[in-house]
């Protein structure tokens, strides 16, 4: 589903991403961890198509087309979603108009018709109660004034709806209170089914325990290190990176 | 003065004068009223960029136009750009006059709304009393004072309170470059509250130069709604001058949507203890439109307060200049004033300029400002583009949230969302111009 060939990419003249290679299957949970400013959100931001980063070399194919070809609004149309690490504010934009454009582009790109306002309002409500969300929200304006852990959340819900191929969350568990991690694993997992393939950026192990990965793989100073099994994620709560970053002889 | 402003000023009055007939025998205060406004027309001519006030607004194009008087013309003409809905009470100017037909009037009596030909003839005593202007400190309102035809004339009783809002809609249809100069008056009466809407709509290549004054009594609250929606080739001068007695609120929203070029100046004096005002702008422009709005708000009195929020959305080359000037009389301790102007710009041509003017006589006042000039946010672009949302729909979304956050303040529900539609359409369709703007036109 997703291949990532040999990726640099550059901010300015800063390389940021340094040769990355990452393959994921349908139906695969992938985790990616490591230390921070070490280009996680990077690497997201790249695949969702954010403006401002160069691609120095490498490729990326999603679904066997060429992603970096594509404008940020195809690649979500396409199935591509994002859950930010720092959800945008959005003053006089209501949540629920953000949802039904968003809904209705990607019905549109499938070929399907617009979702009347009945059957809209039930499906959002259905995902409302998934992800644990006030219907209060809804009507409010994206993000704004939201507290961090309604912010995770509203992604979240964003993702339900939206059911995306391929979801890469980064660190949508950051901020969120014990249950609140256990609603929005249980929303994630939810959406696990084997045409479906999910990224996850984290910093912690805790999030591993609800969502199950596949695969494990550390990113440090823009290279990935290490790529190991769940149990990579166990050790490295336990040692830290230091260990992983001297064995590959890279300074910590 | 320059020469062009001179010459221009010379022609104007000299057609004008040609132009100008009576529809019936006026009274001599009348006369030497316009007469004196003719004098002063005279001696103080059109306003040029040397002065401050004007500096970043020019007429040279406008100036260079030579206008008449705006001729007569049938009420049906003006049916396209009225909306047959909307409740009483309406009225409706073509050209300057009076228009019965598509006018529907109340005329109870704690609402009296009447042309202002008839007002004079009613009440001769009290319209001298405030019509005749002792200073017209600029040309056009000396245009207005010497030319005006008719006009609408509003008193609201005390404590009266109509629950539906009253329409007041100019609508200049014209083949030649041609001159309107309605005037609106209205008396808002002790503790009477309203929602009155004035609005621009028009044809062709014309200029309306028109003034409104109004009075506030004690404890009075007036919702006022500016909507100029003029045609694309037309050039708008609005002078509103408001004063609001003790415990009185005004609260305006001055919308700019079409002409050319279109100048308002709003100015707003706080004249009793406890009196406040709020005040909102929202101007669009595009191609080359170029929207001025100037404010004015004086605080003479203790514990008064005013709130303005001025926003502009600004396409191609298009500008937009405000100007917004607080006078804190010394006597008016205890009164705050806050301020904020917000624009946007959408393309690399379009410029605003922004510029907050306090005046403080008074040391225990609170008074704050605000202002940003910028782009849409990338960040949030990029957020909406990754929901699937396409380039030109995100940027309408964000473009219409900035307009939102305006229309928000308006109370009424069913004004709030018009206007949302018709700012909607304007920002989608910026070519269509008046003709599209057939709301509120009754
Ligand atoms: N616009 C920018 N200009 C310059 N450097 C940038 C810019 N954006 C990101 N960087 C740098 O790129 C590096 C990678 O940042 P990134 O946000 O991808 O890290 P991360 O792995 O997600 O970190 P964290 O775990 O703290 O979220 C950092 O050193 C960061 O400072
Ligand atoms: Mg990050």
């Amino acid at each position: 589903m997703l291949e990532i060939r040999n990726l640099n990419v550059s901010i300015g003249d800063k390389p940021i991403l340094k040769g990355i290679d990452l393959h994921v299957k349908p139906g695969e949970i992938h985790a990616i961890m490591g230390p921070n400013g070490s280009g996680k959100s990077t690497l997201a931001q790249v695949l969702a198509g954010r403006e401002g980063y160069t691609v120095t070399e490498g490729e990326i194919l999603f679904e066997n087309k060429n992603l970096l070809e594509l404008a940020p609004e195809l690649r979500a149309r396409e199935g591509i979603f994002l859950a930010f690490q720092y959800p945008v504010e959005i003053p006089g934009v209501a949540n629920i108009y953000l949802l039904k454009a968003a809904i209705n582009a990607r019905r549109k790109h499938q070929g399907l018709p617009e979702l009347d306002a009945m059957d809209f309002l039930e499906l959002t409500k259905e995902k409302l109660r998934l992800v644990g969300m006030d219907e209060a929200l809804l009507y409010r304006p994206v993000n704004e004034g939201f507290s961090g852990g309604e912010k995770k959340r509203n992604e979240i819900l964003q993702m339900a709806l939206l059911e995306p191929k391929l979801a890469l969350l980064d660190e949508t568990d950051s901020g969120l209170d014990i249950d609140a991690l256990k609603t929005v694993s249980e929303g994630v997992n939810a959406l696990k089914n084997p045409d479906r393939a999910i990224i996850l950026i984290t910093h912690y192990q805790r999030l591993l325990d609800y969502i199950h990965p596949d695969r494990v793989h550390v990113l440090a100073n823009g290279r990935i290190i290490r790529s190991g099994g769940p149990e990579l994620a166990l050790t490295l709560e336990e040692r830290g990176y230091g260990w992983l970053e001297t064995a590959e002889g890279i300074p910590a | 003065m320059s020469t062009i402003h001179s010459e221009a000023a010379e022609r104007w009055l000299k057609d004008f004068q040609s132009d100008f007939s009576k529809s019936a025998p006026e009274s001599s205060w009348l006369q030497t009223s316009r007469r004196q406004a003719i004098a002063a027309f005279s001696t103080r001519g059109l306003p040029t960029t040397r002065m401050e006030s004007w500096k970043y607004t020019s007429l040279s194009p406008m100036l260079a136009t030579g206008f008449r008087l705006a001729p007569q013309v049938e009420d049906s003409a003006a049916l396209p750009y009225i909306e047959k809905s909307l409740p009483a009470n309406r009225m409706v100017f073509i050209n300057g006059r009076y228009a019965p037909g598509l006018s529907n009037l109340r005329d109870t009596e704690s609402l009296i709304l009447i042309p202002l030909t008839e007002a004079i003839s009613r009440y001769p005593q009290e319209l001298e009393q405030c019509m005749v202007n002792p200073h017209l400190d600029n040309g056009f309102s000396a245009l207005n004072e010497a030319f005006w035809q008719d006009g609408a004339y509003l008193r609201l009783a005390p404590h009266a309170k109509p629950d539906s809002p009253v329409y007041l809609t100019f609508v200049t249809l014209a083949d030649q470059p041609c001159v309107t100069h309605p005037r609106v008056m209205l008396f808002i009466g002790e503790n009477a509250a309203l929602t009155l809407v004035e609005n621009y709509v028009g044809k062709g290549p014309y200029l309306t130069n028109t003034q409104s004054a109004i009075h506030l009594e004690k404890e009075a609250r007036l919702d006022y709604l500016r909507l100029q929606c003029e045609s694309p080739a037309a050039h708008h001068i609005g002078e509103v001058s408001v004063i609001a007695e003790a415990g009185s609120s005004f609260q305006s929203h001055s919308i700019a949507l079409g002409g050319v070029l279109a100048r308002v100046s709003l100015s707003t004096r706080l004249n009793g203890n406890g009196a406040s005002c709020k005040l909102h702008g929202l101007m669009i422009g595009h191609g080359h439109q170029h929207q001025d709005e100037h404010t004015h708000i004086q605080h003479a009195k203790p514990d008064t307060s005013s709130e303005e929020h001025y926003r502009s959305i600004l396409d191609d080359a298009s500008r937009s200049v405000f100007c917004g000037r607080v006078t804190v009389e010394e006597g008016a301790s205890q009164s705050k004033a806050q301020q904020a102007s917000h624009n946007l710009l959408l393309s690399r041509e379009a410029e605003a300029d922004t510029l907050p003017q306090l005046e403080i006589f008074n040391d225990d006042v609170r008074c704050s400002h605000g202002a940003t000039v910028g782009q849409l946010d990338e960040t949030a672009l990029f957020y909406l583009k990754s929901r699937g949302i396409g380039q030109g729909e995100a940027i309408t979304m964000l473009t219409r949230a900035f307009a939102q956050v305006i229309l928000d303040s308006i109370i009424n529900p069913f004004l709030q969302e018009k206007l949302g539609a018709l700012i909607g359409d304007k920002l989608d369709k910026p070519q269509d111009g008046g003709a599209k703007h057939v709301f509120f036109h009754g």
